[in-house]
């Protein structure tokens, strides 16, 4: 915000937006997937477009770009690129300005290179396309962007293919790609969604460095509210093709005014708030037809009669800040809004001391690797010397980037993958004493993505009593008897029994999910990232619903998430693991407020939360990809460690026990912490 | 359609929108089916046939065995001299064309609709096997797949059906043991992503045996592939009878068979070419619609990305 001193208010935008309107023709008839978007952008400025999926964020952007699906129409009062009429521009004019005038970072870094292309060749492409200058400068542009954005050797690196760079280094790539011509704006589609949360940090503290660097605006696409608290100078907070708010980042979030944004923001996590998370019913309305009035009034608290009728256009709302609401308009409904947010605190307290459900002792788990016909053998240890207590009634996070194993252990809790070496104990007894059904009958999964879960060929009861049938538990009447029961329990009603999955929206699927697991009455449920593939507004959902029915049922849960916030609300006690050790464990609050293994400490470091007082947090960690296969003697963690000592690198570090607490790393053992002070 | 797919996956309405905008797997594929041209032709057309074909007995003017050698080449209906009591004329041996084009669609669906069902069982019970167990199971399936890929199909249904002689049985089993590698092949393919999907998993950890997950879980899923490849198929086995007749190994005269029809019309074909046209546009019609009804089955069913 520092940087908006410096251009005088006359400048003109980067991107003038003004009346952005996009239609789809459709079988069903025109879906208006944008209506009356306005915004500008300005040299070094952030404007961050923020919401839940289905809500006209991407298409936002590429209406900018011109790159809409041929059934789409746009239609704008005005859109302009540093004064330039993106209108009326033709084909010609606009290939030219993307990439040179305005580039694009996308989501997911695995897709958006060729893999067929060297890295050196995809940027050089950029260049000569544009018309830059000969090959040699090229080439020169491209080290020179490599290096900026961070990539050591950049020389060697301009002759790998992107399968040879891992995910942050992709994106890296990306990002340089981006800024090859030197273009006046940077649309970024949520750049850091498909990274890990140690990445992310780095990724958009890179992103914000440039942004300085090279005065251009930036255009963050995102769904995550924390990232926008950090990161935007602007906010714009879209629902069903509209903006319902927008102005200045800190004005937003001091005093959101729009309902919708209210909720959002309540949807978030908040460590320091132990309660139960807020979270919006319903879903984004279908766009297609006219339909007048507010769109979010299905999902308001505070919906009027009037919301029904009255269009209301954006208006100011104090200071850089403007607002699409009746409410905000009639001072009295707003003191009718100030009372409604009342937060419920979950009714569940940690039972530290109940008997040991699910315990893992020096679990281990080895995939061989063939490298083709002839090549040699290689392992990769994906879970090494797990050992874990998961006692009654406790919620047991495991924590970690991807690749580190979680889902791994998870797993071979559930009995799908047998174990390299170690045991696994269910209450008490060495789960191989078992049946393949008796360890089903007791623990059940719960998984990440609902659009993959559910078999799209059967309706919702069948779903729900495959495991009855499976176990030839409850016939006939009883059967349908306890199905129904349970989807009541979940939130779904009778009528949904009769749906197929893709009747359903993400939230309603994991829900049937969620039914699934639990129809059994088992005494443990394995969540492996059960909210990660759903929006905020959803997540808050599932996860209350998973509250309810640990305290209703009595269950156990083991909780894997890469999402810290998540874990902090959920938990109560946490597993830390890193490329298949856990390296610290202990209860939530030990591990959260005082982490003393260096990983978790820049794993919560990395972590971000929606408070936009908070700069963005500088993430000490080399960002070399960790090495999948077996690193040797000594720490796994010393390449990218801050703090590694000659020590790390040749001895495995020692496990360090405090009470409940577990640490493995040098650092923190006690005989070297006695010298080290 | 009028939207294509990257459209399609902009559409926020399949998850956001109220229940009742949302269509069971079968509704959709029925409102999607009504739009589709191509599959409403080849399904009005073999609909038809099949009709035809059942109630060939009551339709025919005449026996499609009656010789009269005084009525031979009786011109057709729109040719001089034609009348309304042979439709298309007669043939060398005085018999009535079109009664013999009804019976002989009986013959051609038969055959072509037992000898796509043998090898879909075939065919899929191979790819399923390879594509769930996968590994060591799956190199073997895929050897013999290969294995299949390499013979001549017609060449060796020729020497088979002239080793084993021609009926009807024959004729099906022959066909059906050479073109089963298409269900095969697409069965597998289909497996091996169904096997990886979570729902998959998810009855791995209720304790479903692999039978069950095979029956309940994988097979519903695949149905509409094998109705597509089934369609497909049988354009091929049509063919395939209707080449064997031709010369001479398959369906043996007098019964009529669309192929033996074009082959008996082939010494006339300068004098009477409407005895081997007739025939062969009815080949050619109705593999094409086959053709159109497995293109538009495969277009509706296609599961609409994410289901």
């Amino acid at each position: 915000m520092t940087v908006l001193a410096f251009i005088p208010p006359s400048a003109p935008p980067v991107l003038d937006v003004a009346g952005l309107s996009v239609d789809i023709a459709t079988p069903l008839g025109p879906l208006h997937a944008l209506r009356d978007v306005s915004f500008s952008i300005r040299r070094g400025e952030t404007l961050a477009i923020v919401g839940e999926s289905g809500c006209g964020k991407t298409m936002t952007s590429l209406a900018v770009m011109g790159l809409l699906p041929a059934a789409a129409k746009r239609s704008a009062t005005r859109l302009a690129l540093e004064g330039r009429d993106l209108l009326t521009a033709d084909h010609k004019t606009l290939e030219h300005l993307r990439g040179a005038r305005m580039s694009m970072v996308f989501q997911d870094p695995m897709t958006s290179l060729n893999p067929v292309y060297t890295v050196g060749n995809q940027l050089e492409e950029m260049y000569l396309y544009h018309g830059r200058g000969s090959r040699r400068q090229a080439r020169e542009r491209a080290e020179f962007m490599l290096s900026r954005v961070g990539i050591s050797a950049p020389r060697e690196r301009m002759h790998q293919y992107p399968h040879q760079l891992s995910g942050g280094l992709r994106q890296r790539v990306v990002i340089a790609m981006a800024l090859m011509c030197e273009p006046a704006l940077i649309i970024a589609d949520e750049p850091t969604t498909a990274l890990d949360v140690t990445i992310q940090a780095q990724i958009l503290h890179l992103l914000k460095d440039l942004q300085h660097e090279f005065d251009t605006a930036l255009m963050l696409i995102t769904h995550d509210m924390s990232i926008v608290a950090r990161v935007a100078d602007h906010v714009a907070v879209m629902y069903a093709g509209r903006i319902v708010e927008q102005g200045r980042t800190a004005n937003v979030f001091a005093t959101p005014h729009h309902p919708y944004t209210q909720a959002l923001l309540r949807c978030v996590p908040d460590p320091h708030r132990e309660s139960r998370l807020g979270s919006i019913p319903g879903r984004v309305p279908s766009l297609i037809g006219d339909s007048p009035g507010c769109l979010f009034r299905n999902r308001c608290h505070f919906a009027m009669a009037e919301c029904a009728t009255q269009d209301v256009p954006l208006h100011a709302a104090g200071d850089a800040h403007a607002v699409r609401c009746l409410l905000t308009k009639s001072p009295a409904a707003i003191e009718r809004k100030s009372g409604a947010a009342a937060v419920v605190p979950i009714g569940v307290t940690p039972r530290l001391e109940a008997p040991v459900a699910l315990a893992c002792r020096d679990l281990s788990r080895t995939f061989h690797l063939r490298q083709g016909l002839f090549g040699g053998r290689r392992d990769l240890h994906a879970v090494q010397d797990a050992t874990l207590d998961l006692r009654r009634g406790e919620v047991l996070a495991i924590v970690g980037e991807s690749g580190s194993g979680k889902t791994t252990l998870a797993k071979m809790m559930l009995g799908l993958l047998p174990a390299t070496s170690g045991a696994i104990m269910l209450d008490g007894r060495p789960i191989a004493d078992y049946s393949a059904r008796d360890v089903a009958r007791r623990i059940q999964p719960i998984f990440q993505d609902p659009y993959s879960s559910l078999n799209p060929r059967k309706t919702v009861h069948q779903i729900v009593s495959a495991p009855l049938e499976v176990h030839g538990m409850a016939y006939g009447q009883e059967r349908r008897r306890r199905v129904d029961d349970m989807l009541d329990k979940v939130g779904l009603s009778r009528r949904q029994g009769q749906s197929y999955p893709n009747q359903l929206s993400g939230g309603q699927r994991q829900r049937v999910a969620i039914a699934r697991a639990l129809v059994m009455k088992p005494t443990i449920v394995v969540c492996d990232e059960p909210t990660s593939a759903l929006d905020v507004s959803v997540q808050a959902q599932i996860l209350n619903l998973l509250s309810d029915l640990r305290s209703e049922l009595g269950m156990t849960y083991l909780f894997i998430s890469h999402d810290l916030a998540v874990v902090r609300h959920m938990a109560d006690r946490v597993a830390v693991m890193y490329l298949g050790r856990i390296v610290e464990s202990g209860r939530t609050a030990e591990i959260f407020d005082d982490p003393r293994h260096p990983y978790t400490r820049a794993l919560l470091a990395s972590a971000l939360t929606p408070d936009p007082q908070l700069k963005l947090p500088d993430v000490q960690l080399a960002h070399g990809f960790p090495g999948m296969f077996a690193a040797g003697a000594g720490c796994q963690f010393r390449p990218r460690c801050p703090q590694a000592e000659a020590v790390c690198a040749s001895v495995a570090p020692p496990l360090v026990r405090d009470g409940e607490r577990m640490v493995e790393c040098h650092l923190v053992a006690p005989v070297r912490a006695a010298v080290r002070s | 359609m009028t939207i294509d797919a990257a459209t399609t996956a902009l559409i926020p309405d399949r998850r956001a929108a109220d229940d009742d905008v949302y269509l069971s797997p079968r509704q959709l594929a029925w409102r999607r089916a009504r739009r589709h041209p191509g599959l409403l032709f080849g399904l009005t057309v073999v609909v038809l046939v099949t009709l035809v074909a059942v109630l060939a007995g009551v339709i025919a003017p005449h026996d499609p065995y009656e010789q009269d050698l005084s009525q031979q080449f009786a011109p057709t209906v729109w040719q001089e001299g034609g009348s309304w009591i042979n439709i298309f004329g007669t043939d060398s041996l005085g018999r009535d064309v079109f009664s013999r084009l009804l019976y002989g669609a009986r013959i051609s669906l038969i055959i072509a609709f037992f000898a796509a069902s043998v090898a879909a069982v075939i065919g899929t019970a191979i790819g399923v096997i390879g594509g769930y167990f996968g590994g060591r199971i799956d190199a073997v399936i895929m050897y013999l797949i290969s294995c299949k890929l390499s013979l001549p199909g017609l060449i060796v249904s020729l020497s088979l059906v002239s080793v084993f002689g021609s009926s009807p049985v024959v004729l099906v089993l022959v066909i059906a043991f050479l073109f089963w590698d298409r269900y095969a092949i697409v069965t597998r393919t289909v497996t091996m992503q169904l096997r990886e999907r979570e729902f998959v998993t998810a009855a791995r950890a209720l304790g479903s045996s692999h039978s069950r997950i095979i029956i309940s879980e994988i097979l519903p899923n695949l149905l509409n592939h094998i109705i597509v490849v089934l369609t497909l198929e049988m354009a091929v086995a049509i063919l395939v009878e209707a080449a064997l007749s031709f010369l001479g190994l398959g369906i043996q005269p007098p019964t009529p068979s669309w192929g033996n029809m074009v082959s008996e019309g082939r010494a006339d074909m300068f004098f009477q070419p409407h005895l081997v046209a007739i025939p062969g546009l009815a080949i050619f019609l109705l593999v094409i619609s086959i053709n159109l009804l497995g293109d538009g089955l495969r277009d509706v069913t296609a599961p609409d990305g994410r289901n």
